[in-house]
């Protein structure tokens, strides 16, 4: 080569600056002093000449563009097979509730259709909704008994038909189970809370709905959203009445019914698809995009924006590059210390950073040796530092971010107790006194052992690979070795889907999705629930769930709710940690953007306002 | 060669047969379907909804019959639907579809842009353009294509987009973009060849101000006229998009839609060239410099043949035939898109179907897409087997 030296030190100077590019880490936004942050001033001047049809006016009308990470799939999302947010995303603006959920996880009338729904009756539990004379369908169809007794047989899984697939009592298939005689005519979800509901009445002009409940359901607030039209499963079906369909015996009007319910709802079909709210779907165009248009036939106020798309982006991490060229407008990505910086720094751009209703929690495997012992696990309790967990994995993100002391409720919600008693604190003395009153003596290498001389050593159960779990474990091992406890790390890719239905582990770190739906914690907690994975057997709990599943005072159910996680501390069944950060980021042109963990940022679109 | 051609098709069938076994196994073994997983982390959970996703994605049955009966569906064209219950084979034909649209474009400018590099810089080797050529080569082939995605996404469309919208130049740059232009001119036309005929410097000037004035000529059109065209609905803010293949919702003649796609392929298809012209410039710049050291190229000279012809007929010719089969075989991976710049850009394409197949572990998605991947190679390689026959009078086919 002739002229290297030039080349050498070119070359050199280059390479150089690429190291140096990578090296450079500025993610550290220490200095975050508020959540919620508007960035820079707006630089949205437009010059120049626009040759544009729609110029959004001041008030209403415009266009308003979601990031999705994944598309919607099915205008039914109460299907077992797709049940899906992203669906939940889309369905927001167009599928009529009796309640809405409030990013508080508190229910709240949806007055826009209803006039009103209370428990007549206490017992036996009588709700009667009562919805507005107006209220129709985009079809012309009026919302009546009929859709909200559709929810009820669907969900209710009342109905069944013979198993296709089943040849003799026992048959295993390939995962070991037991192969079921019958199937589902209604392929749900979730058959919780419809199945305690005996009858449902409908009134001569159908707008009454009485429904009575077999056993108390106090959550019967969170039933009948999301209606589906009935008459559009009847045409379908070529049923003509799904209020006259016998409940009892499955027949081939039922089946029929069954079969649309379940399998006619995929995708987009503007005949099938129609819309009982505020917008309407446009058009679906599968991997690009869905666009929502303005709902002629709503009674109701109507919303502010013309269209609402829902572009798909399926990198979270090129949301944020999109939103800054004005690709999209509202973005909701995983939150970590790069987005948020790279976010912190755009023009014309606000975010909002908020604890979320998913919550990370420890639990102790009772199965084994060791944690059976309550002494073990108040140590384990006592000896690790659950404020120094959050503030260095999650405050960077979330300035704001507490520990967790409550497994039923969430800070957000009224009914939020700190439980946690002297298990808040780290004391490692305490801890050690514990051990030492539970008979365990200090071995040499630093360890406790047991009057049998096994050792105190435990594995730590967490999903592979996952580094925000790996550095909590790393950080519980540290903590608790002062206290004389080996903890050791434990990943395996099935540790959630395998090995936790199968107890396979002795402490696991997994997350648990809180919802408005106080009896759902039944199954995790009591004596011989479905997914209690850690044998906790506190048989006062049987009776404390009982009363509580059948109390109807908000008031004195939280106080059994309270009553029961007090319980749980001292038990120290599990251990919870802190809740999930989740961020939603859009653009200064939108405003009443407000982020809803249970149910999506979408569920106030109608009143997202685009200015120029 | 049409015996040859049977052969090879048939050798072909239990190549097939043979992947996709592999893949099942692999299948199978990548764990439960993302579904099922998510429907197990949700408290109250019931089993009744956990054997329908089972029974959904076929994995309620022992691995020996699920796999027969895969292939048994597959042969007759029931490839089963993925994990949101949508058909695959549609499905799958419309992802094709946009994958070519964006690859095609993309590998016939790597090929060209590399083509033609990789003889520039075997004729001009060792000289300034050789080395600059060959760093930009190495450097864009080694960047991830995220980084690069998001430079362009950065300079090529955030802080281009206002400048589109108002596009001015100050005097300063102007004059520092014209000089920079016709030193690279200069550099590349110059008297550099020993065995060249000698060429007046003023010409070379010339030839180098000509070339430079028709660039700056083309991006002046293109920033004044197309620039300042906000065509596109209901955005009227930018021109270049980051993601997406059309706008959402776009309505408008053949040209308006046409410019549309032409915008949303430009900084995806930008991505794939920078990363991919690498490959066959060296390539093309290895092969090319031996052929200019054969002995019939020294015939060639020695008879008297002007420099160009004997670079232009009879040095690339010969020069191009290895690089074709290199082509081909590209060509045949091709289908199975670019995963990472579909993914990035947000185009659904086949990279990005592959991508969301295996976060969902679909099984019968994935089998669906190596199948369709590895029949698409197996034809290709037979593609370029012949070509390479038919190019080269020294090869036999068989």
């Amino acid at each position: 080569m002739r002229n290297t030296k030039s080349s050498k030190f070119a070359a050199l100077v280059v390479g150089l600056a690429l190291i140096a590019g990578a090296c450079s880490d500025d993610s550290s936004s220490t200095d975050t002093t508020a959540t919620s942050g508007t960035t820079g001033g707006s630089d949205t001047t437009v010059s120049g000449d626009t040759t544009v049809a729609t110029d959004p006016p001041a008030e209403g009308g415009g266009t308003a563009t979601y990031a999705a990470e994944q598309e919607y799939v099915s205008y039914n999302n109460g299907t077992s097979d797709q049940n899906l947010f992203s669906s939940t995303l889309v369905l927001n603006m167009l599928l009529p509730g009796a309640y809405i959920v409030n990013p508080d996880l508190s229910f709240e009338l949806w007055d826009e259709m209803m006039v009103s729904a209370e428990v007549t009756v206490d017992e036996p539990q009588t709700v009667e909704y009562v919805v507005k004379p107006e209220a129709v369908w985009s079809d012309g169809d009026p919302i009546d008994c009929d859709d909200f007794y559709m929810a009820w047989l669907a969900n209710s899984g009342k109905l069944e038909k013979p198993n296709p697939d089943f040849t003799a009592a026992g048959q295993l298939d390939a995962d070991g189970n037991e192969i079921p005689e019958t199937l589902p005519v209604f392929n749900t979800a979730s058959t919780t809370g419809y199945d305690s509901i005996a009858s449902v009445e409908c009134s001569e002009d159908g707008k009454t709905i009485t429904t009575v409940y077999s056993t108390p359901y106090p959550d019967w607030q969170g039933l009948f959203g999301g209606l589906l039209p009935a008459h559009i499963v009847e045409n379908n079906a070529a049923v003509a009445d799904i209020t006259a369909v016998d409940t009892e015996a499955t027949s081939a009007d039922a089946e029929a019914l069954g079969d649309f319910w379940s399998t006619g709802f995929i995708g987009f079909d503007p005949e099938i698809t129609i819309s009982g709210a505020w917008y309407n779907i446009d058009s679906f165009t599968p991997g690009q995009d869905l666009i929502l248009k303005r709902n002629e036939a709503f009674w109701g106020t109507p919303g502010k924006l013309d269209q609402i798309v829902f572009l798909q982006v399926p990198d979270a991490t090129q949301q944020p590059a999109a939103l800054e060229n004005g690709d999209v407008q509202v973005i909701t990505p995983q939150p970590n210390a790069d987005l948020v910086a790279q976010v912190e720094g755009m023009d014309g751009v606000s975010f909002d950073i908020s604890a979320g209703t998913t919550w990370e929690h420890y639990d102790f495997n009772q199965a084994n040796k060791h944690l059976a012992k309550p002494e073990v696990r108040q140590a384990l309790a006592l000896c690790i530092d659950r404020q120094e967990i959050v503030d260095t994995l999650v405050v960077p993100i979330n300035p704001e971010a507490q520990v967790l002391n409550n497994r039923m409720y969430v800070p957000e919600s009224p009914d939020y107790k700190d439980n946690s008693g002297e298990f808040g604190t780290r004391d490692v003395a305490a801890a050690k006194a514990l051990l030492e009153s539970a008979g365990y003596t200090m071995g040499a290498d630093g360890v406790y052992a047991d009057a049998d001389g096994e050792r105190l050593a435990l594995r730590l159960g967490r999903r592979d690979p996952n580094p925000r779990r790996q550095s909590t474990n790393e950080l519980f091992a540290e903590q608790c070795k002062e206290a004389g406890i080996e903890l050791t790390d434990d990943p395996a890719e099935d540790m959630n889907s395998t090995r936790l239905p199968a107890s396979d582990y002795d402490i696991i770190l997994f997350a648990w999705v809180a919802t408005p739906l106080q009896s759902s914690n039944t199954s995790i907690y009591a004596p011989g629930g479905d997914q209690n994975y850690n044998s906790i057997n506190i048989p006062e709990l049987t009776d404390l769930f009982a009363q509580a599943n059948a109390e109807f005072d908000q008031t004195k159910r939280a106080e059994l709710m309270n009553q029961i996680d007090t319980i749980l501390w001292e038990n120290m069944a599990t251990l919870p940690l802190f809740q999930f950060t989740n961020m939603v980021a859009y653009s200064d042109t939108v405003s009443n953007v407000v982020f809803n963990d249970p149910i999506g940022v979408t569920w106030n679109a109608n009143e997202w306002a685009v200015s120029v | 060669m049409i015996r040859f051609v049977i052969r090879r098709l048939l050798v072909a069938l239990p190549l097939l047969f043979a992947s996709s076994i592999l893949t099942f196994i692999l299948v199978t073994n990548i764990g439960v379907p993302k579904a099922i997983e998510d429907a197990m982390a949700k408290p109250n959970v019931q089993q009744a909804q956990i054997d329908s996703l089972e029974r959904q994605f076929g994995i309620d049955k022992p691995p020996v019959e699920r796999y027969i009966k895969w292939v048994t569906d597959f042969v007759k064209g029931d490839w089963g639907t993925n994990q949101n219950s949508v058909e695959i084979r549609p499905l799958m034909w419309e992802r094709i579809q946009v994958t070519l649209r964006l690859l095609i474009a993309a590998s016939i400018f790597s090929v060209v842009l590399g083509a033609l590099i990789g003889i520039i810089g075997a004729i001009r080797q060792y000289t300034a353009f050789d080395y600059t050529m060959t760093f930009l080569a190495f450097l864009f082939f080694s960047i991830p294509t995220a980084v690069l995605a998001g430079f362009l996404k950065e300079y090529g469309a955030i802080q281009l987009n206002p400048w589109l919208r108002n596009p001015s130049m100050s005097t300063a740059v102007l004059v520092v973009l014209l000089a920079f232009g016709t030193l690279c001119g200069f550099l590349l036309l110059r008297n550099r060849y020993k065995y060249e005929r000698e060429r007046p410097l003023s010409k070379v000037l010339l030839g180098a101000a000509a070339g430079l004035g028709v660039a700056v000529g083309v991006a002046v059109i293109f920033a004044l006229f197309w620039g300042g065209n906000t065509y596109r609905q209901g955005n009227p803010k930018n021109l270049i998009p980051t993601v997406g293949q059309t706008t959402p919702g776009f309505e408008g003649d053949f040209m308006a839609r046409m410019q549309d796609y032409f915008w949303h392929m430009l900084l995806p298809t930008v991505s794939l060239v920078l990363v991919g012209f690498a490959g066959y410039s060296r390539y093309m710049r290895a092969s090319m410099l031996d052929v200019l050291s054969s002995d019939y190229v020294r015939t060639a000279r020695a008879k008297g043949i002007s420099e160009r012809r004997v670079t232009v007929r009879h040095a690339v010719r010969n020069a191009l035939i290895p690089l074709v089969t290199v082509v081909a075989l590209d060509f045949g991976v091709l289908l199975s898109g670019a995963i990472i710049t579909e993914t990035i850009y947000g185009w659904a394409g086949m990279g990005r179907f592959f991508s969301e197949a295996l976060t969902a572990k679909d099984p019968r998605s994935l089998l669906a897409f190596v199948m369709v991947t590895a029949i698409s190679v197996v034809l290709f390689n037979l593609i370029a087997d012949i070509v390479y026959a038919q190019l080269d009078p020294r090869i036999r086919l068989g």
